[in-house]
């Protein structure tokens, strides 16, 4: 007993009650979610383009506050619903428990005492004209003394004290796990007090996530993070997301954003919604972190959450994030579920979860479904970092051949592959037009992917740009048929130049090179990824680009990062818009070298 | 959000009026045309969302009536209290803030010429001419 909850008490306690209270939660929560939502959509994106003065600035910072703050509420609010629902979810089976045992001591005419103590009156048979005497037990609280009492029970000639014995042990256990159950519950609802004001700031985030935690401990016997299929294949992923209840589907998202938002099958909107819960609390997290790497994540996160504050056309689905790795961010222009035409471009060395990421590698996504929607108004783009690409910068792609292995684009490969399932599976269209495009080192990501048994899921095109192969000697080999390769190789491009290993890279930098030759993906053939994309033999469709500046003698090759900026590259840009709308016959083909 | 419809009708019946010619023409005529710019609509659903937030803490306050005798003997229920006066704080904080920015975003939407209607209408109510049919 132990000074915790009286089985008087666990008897009356009203869980309906404490579910009303829930539902007060749910309310509060629910409006602060569709406040946030009315603030972006009928105010802020409203007034974006007239920041003309100081107070239209001031203006519109204080909105950003107020969407935050709703954000914030929430968040937490929808934690102490989860929380309260989970304490009576859990308390149900306790009291039931209780009650059964407080019936039949009631039927067998026993009494229970306050402290759980069950008396049993005199009964069996009669000794020297004597019944055996009547008597009291109290429940085991520990394995060892429940041995004990239950045999002297057993001994006893009263056959009444075996079952007062049950009662009282059963008595004993609703109370332990109601007890349990009741101080899980108190440590996490005690963390969810909050401060008065409007301001949220990152210390606010960073309890927000550990109150998360705490909640999801709490709440493990309720609602548990292997409820989530995140095992299963894709479309029973969806079946299952589909087959929850509203209120189900609130809980899984109050509690289990990250899980939720990162995982392929569930509905794109529902993931930017739980990405877009997870990333404060992300972000708080980083920012407690002195780790330079972290910092430079955090970067990145602040720049892409700027940009979905300051709203887009089409507009962002932030379809996944994560500190894991080199960090995780899955942004895609325009709602993938809804679009006839869907890229996903997967981008090479160098890439991290940084700055530059939220810039240019956004910045090319954006750029591919501006131009591809010049040909098909339904089309979306992702860029997707969803696998730790090699880390040094793509200028310094040779330098680096040595060291650079397809490990991580075997990684890459299966978590593309599932990401594109995930893809084909939410889309709301028959049949939608998605084409992978690796650039660089991920293209030959894209092109293991092709080549894993089924292929890239989905997939009806593949482009590859920069590349420096795909690990196949033909394009038949990325399973979407030859014709449906597609491959950009800038003249000055050096990477996708590579010469064979017997040759070495100082053949393209005569006598600047004098690299190391390590060893690769295959060492039965004398190429580093397989057969040029851009060469006959692999037998893909060449498309025109511009062949871009000469190399750098000092080590950089420009004409590797333009094929995506219609500025530098309008011709490469144009034949990928045209490859990613499903409009191959507008496509300018060029010959193979 | 009938408040919001009251609004936009005010000023619907003050274009009209406006339009009518009795004075205030000046150089804003563009600007008079629209009966709820963004800066005006933007305002009224600060109003909305204000509304909104009192709401939830009645309701707050609402289900949870009873609760202390309800969940009487659990630790949670003890510690809720402290949570629930926090939030409802919280809740009425967002309330005020909620209030100013209407206040706020009014004052710039008259900067932009949106409210003149409304100023004006405000004046003009005094004889009467409006408040037609609503309750």
């Amino acid at each position: 007993m132990s000074g915790g909850i009286t089985w008087k008490e666990l008897k009356d306690l009203d869980l309906a009650g404490i579910e009303a209270a829930a539902d007060g939660w749910r309310e509060s929560s629910n409006r602060a979610s569709a406040a946030r939502d009315r603030v972006d959509s009928e105010m802020t994106s409203k007034l974006r383009d007239t920041q003309e003065g100081e107070a239209e600035k001031a203006a519109l910072r204080r909105l950003r506050r107020l969407r935050d703050n709703f954000q914030y509420i929430y968040v937490e609010c929808g934690m102490v619903r989860t929380a309260l629902d989970g304490l009576a979810k859990e308390l149900k089976p306790q009291q039931k428990l209780l009650q059964n045992a407080l019936e039949e001591a009631e039927n067998l005419k026993f009494t229970v005492h306050p402290d759980g103590r069950v008396s049993y009156p005199s009964e069996g048979q009669e000794v020297d004209g004597k019944k055996p005497a009547a008597g009291s037990v109290s429940g085991a609280s520990t394995f060892l003394s429940e041995m004990e009492s239950d045999t002297r029970a057993i001994m006893d000639r009263n056959p009444y004290r075996v079952l007062a014995q049950d009662i009282a042990d059963r008595i004993a256990k609703s109370l332990k796990q109601a007890g349990a159950v009741d101080s899980e519950y108190s440590n996490a609802i005690q963390k969810l007090k909050t401060r008065p004001g409007v301001d949220v700031s990152d210390a606010m985030w960073m309890d927000a996530y550990q109150d998360s935690t705490a909640t999801r401990k709490a709440a493990d016997g309720y609602l548990d993070r292997e409820d989530i299929p995140r095992f299963y294949k894709t479309e029973e992923r969806k079946e299952w997301w589909d087959g929850l209840s509203k209120e189900d589907r609130e809980r899984f998202l109050t509690l289990f954003p990250e899980e939720i938002g990162n995982l392929n099958g569930i509905p794109s909107e529902v993931r930017d919604a739980a990405n877009r819960t997870h990333l404060p609390m992300l972000m708080a997290k980083l920012e407690n972190s002195d780790d330079e790497q972290d910092q430079a994540k955090l970067q990145g996160l602040e720049a892409i959450q700027k940009k979905l504050q300051e709203g887009s056309d089409p507009p962002m689905y932030l379809l996944g994030i994560g500190d894991e790795g080199n960090g995780r961010a899955i942004v895609s222009y325009g709602n993938p579920d809804t679009a006839k035409n869907v890229s996903t471009y997967v981008p090479g060395t160098g890439a991290g979860l940084d700055e530059a990421f939220a810039g240019s590698d956004l910045q090319r996504a954006h750029d591919t479904v501006k131009a591809a929607q010049k040909y098909d108004p339904s089309s979306a783009s992702i860029a997707w970092l969803g696998y730790d690409a090699p880390q040094f910068p793509a200028n310094d792609f040779f330098a680096n051949l040595d060291v650079m292995r397809a490990d991580k684009a075997e990684n890459g490969a299966g978590e593309l592959n599932g990401f594109m399932a995930g893809l084909d599976t939410t889309s709301q269209r028959h049949d939608p037009h998605l084409t992978a495009i690796g650039h660089s080192y991920g293209s030959l990501t894209v092109g293991v992917a092709g080549q894993r048994e089924g292929g890239i899921p989905g997939a009806d095109d593949i482009v590859l740009v920069g590349s420096p192969g795909t690990g196949a000697d033909n394009a038949e080999e990325l399973g979407v048929g030859r014709e449906h390769v597609f491959v950009g190789a800038a003249e000055n491009d050096l990477v996708t130049k590579l010469p064979t290993k017997e040759e070495g890279v100082g053949y393209l930098f005569g006598g600047f090179g004098g690299y190391s030759v390590g060893d690769f993906i295959s060492d039965d053939d004398d190429t580093w990824f397989g057969a040029n994309p851009a060469s006959e033999e692999f037998g893909a469709r060449r498309f025109k680009v511009e062949d871009g500046p000469e190399p750098i003698l000092s080590g950089g090759v420009p004409a590797h990062s333009n094929y995506f900026d219609p500025q530098k590259d309008p011709t490469a840009t144009a034949n990928i818009a045209a490859i990613v709308a499903d409009r191959h016959d507008l496509v300018v083909e060029d010959k193979p070298r | 959000m009938p408040r919001m419809e009251e609004v936009s009708e005010r000023e619907g019946t003050a274009t009209q009026l406006a339009g009518s010619g009795d004075g205030g023409g000046s150089g804003r005529q563009g600007k008079l045309r629209q009966s709820s710019g963004p800066w005006t609509s933007a305002a009224g659903v600060a109003e909305a969302l204000g509304t909104s937030m009192k709401l939830g803490k009645d309701e707050l306050g609402t289900s949870h009536q009873g609760i202390a005798q309800e969940g009487a003997g659990l630790a949670s229920i003890t510690a809720l209290d402290v949570v629930r006066n926090s939030w409802e704080q919280r809740l009425e904080d967002a309330r005020k803030e909620c209030a100013t920015l209407d206040g706020k975003l009014r004052k710039v939407a008259d900067a932009h010429g949106e409210n003149e209607q409304r100023t004006k209408e405000s004046f003009e109510a005094k004889d009467q001419g409006n408040g037609k049919g609503r309750p």
